[in-house]
């Protein structure tokens, strides 16, 4: 019985820990992944917090929001917080509340996809409560587009925006998860520069900026050490200088620090003759 | 107070002199990144510290950082990323321990909550060991 307790102890912590490692695995997915899952991930998980929040969120208020039409049914699959239509369209979507960006982003922006026309979300314009969204053109033959309403700037208040869910996201789950602040710093990073390339492909960027590529990071890092190296010897130097002129005996040499020394520092060389290896292996 | 082994303070003041003097002076463009790297780097030195119980200050220490870097990370995140980089306290013996805890106690009374945050990263790293 104890041996069969131990034992589904061990299966949950194995469980608990598969788990934790899969989510892992999942939000280093998200930091470097081929960008239409990045896409695919974010608005899958910002889909969900959609459904948490929808459910908090004042149903009446939520059909308030989304009605551009008279026809209920068709407002409530237009819900932004309806998830179901959200995934059905999602990347379809386009950016209404992003002025100057010609077009709509063909991968959906993150976020953004699931929100399509009839969201305001991400428009500050809007969230202020001071203008009213554009009504969709009206197409010939069509029926006249009916009235928009007035929405309540209280209501618009209180919805979070796509970028108040993905602090959220960022804040919250990845922090849980046990990732460190630079580990965040380079989801953040990522995020930009995905956004980035997408401005270098409309040609509205002609380069990367240099903080965006780790290549260029790493030559920074690199000089930087090598500076501190450099002001850490002369400090050694004169350190034994001063020892030795007040008549001390330097018996050793002080320790350098091992984040600028090299990673081979300290390990002594073997003397080897090649030929005599090559002996012994034939 | 434990006393400190080898005179390890000396030589972990002098690391941290170089690489502020290095941040400071260099002529280009420093990102959060660079930073962040840099603090990572000194995570063997970190730990190196506990273990010869040196007991470093890390919002003085924060502070120097952000200032070096032109005020470009706060110092608070400086601070967060310093300790994200101590060592798992499971993995060190009572003394070390000790160091350790005072170490994470100025941060905490500083910014409250920060040993919450790096307990579950550490219950985590001890599972997994």
């Amino acid at each position: 019985m104890v041996a069969s307790v131990t034992n589904h102890a061990r299966i949950d912590e194995r469980d608990d820990m598969q788990h934790i490692q899969t989510q892992r695995l999942l939000a280093m997915r998200v930091i470097a992944p081929p960008k239409s899952r990045l896409g695919k991930l974010i608005e899958q998980r910002l889909g969900q917090l959609y459904d948490e929040l929808g459910e908090k969120l004042d149903p009446a208020k939520r059909r308030d929001l989304s009605t551009t039409s008279a026809n209920q049914d068709v407002a409530a699959e237009r819900d932004p917080l309806n998830v179901q239509y959200a995934s059905r369209t999602a990347g379809a979507g386009g950016i209404q509340g992003r002025p100057g960006v010609p077009g709509a982003d063909p991968r959906g922006v993150v976020g953004a996809g699931p929100l399509g026309a009839t969201s305001n979300f991400g428009n500050a314009s809007v969230e202020s409560g001071k203008t009213v969204p554009r009504p969709p053109l009206p197409m010939k033959g069509a029926a006249p587009a009916p009235k928009i309403k007035m929405r309540d700037p209280a209501v618009e208040q209180a919805q979070p925006s796509w970028v108040w869910l993905l602090s959220q996201l960022l804040q919250t789950d990845l922090k849980r998860l046990g990732l460190e602040p630079d580990e965040l710093d380079d989801i953040r990073i990522l995020l930009i520069k995905n956004e980035a390339t997408q401005f270098e492909k409309m040609q509205l960027l002609s380069r990367l900026p240099d903080s965006l590529s780790p290549e260029a990071v790493t030559k920074i890092f690199e000089d930087i050490r090598t500076m501190a190296a450099g002001y850490i010897a002369f400090v050694l130097v004169e350190r034994v200088k001063s020892e030795v002129q007040a008549g001390h005996e330097v018996k050793q040499l002080p320790e350098v620090p091992r984040s600028v020394s090299s990673p081979f520092f300290g390990i002594p060389l073997i003397d080897f003759d090649p030929e005599d290896i090559l002996k012994k292996i034939d | 107070m434990l006393p400190v082994k080898d005179r390890y303070d000396e030589v972990f003041e002098i690391e941290i002199d170089g690489w502020l003097f290095g941040l400071a002076n260099y002529p280009g463009e420093i990102s959060p990144q660079v930073i962040h790297r840099i603090i990572r780097e000194l995570a063997t030195s970190f730990h190196l510290a506990i273990e010869h119980y040196v007991v470093f200050n890390v919002l003085q220490m924060a502070n120097r950082f952000s200032e070096a870097a032109r005020f470009l990370i706060h110092e608070q995140e400086i601070a967060m990323a310093i300790v994200a980089q101590l060592p798992n306290p499971g993995t060190l013996d009572e003394d070390q321990q000790l160091v350790l805890g005072m170490v994470i106690d100025q941060v905490e009374q500083a910014y409250p909550g920060a040993l919450a945050s790096f307990y579950n990263r550490w219950k985590i790293g001890r599972k997994a060991a």
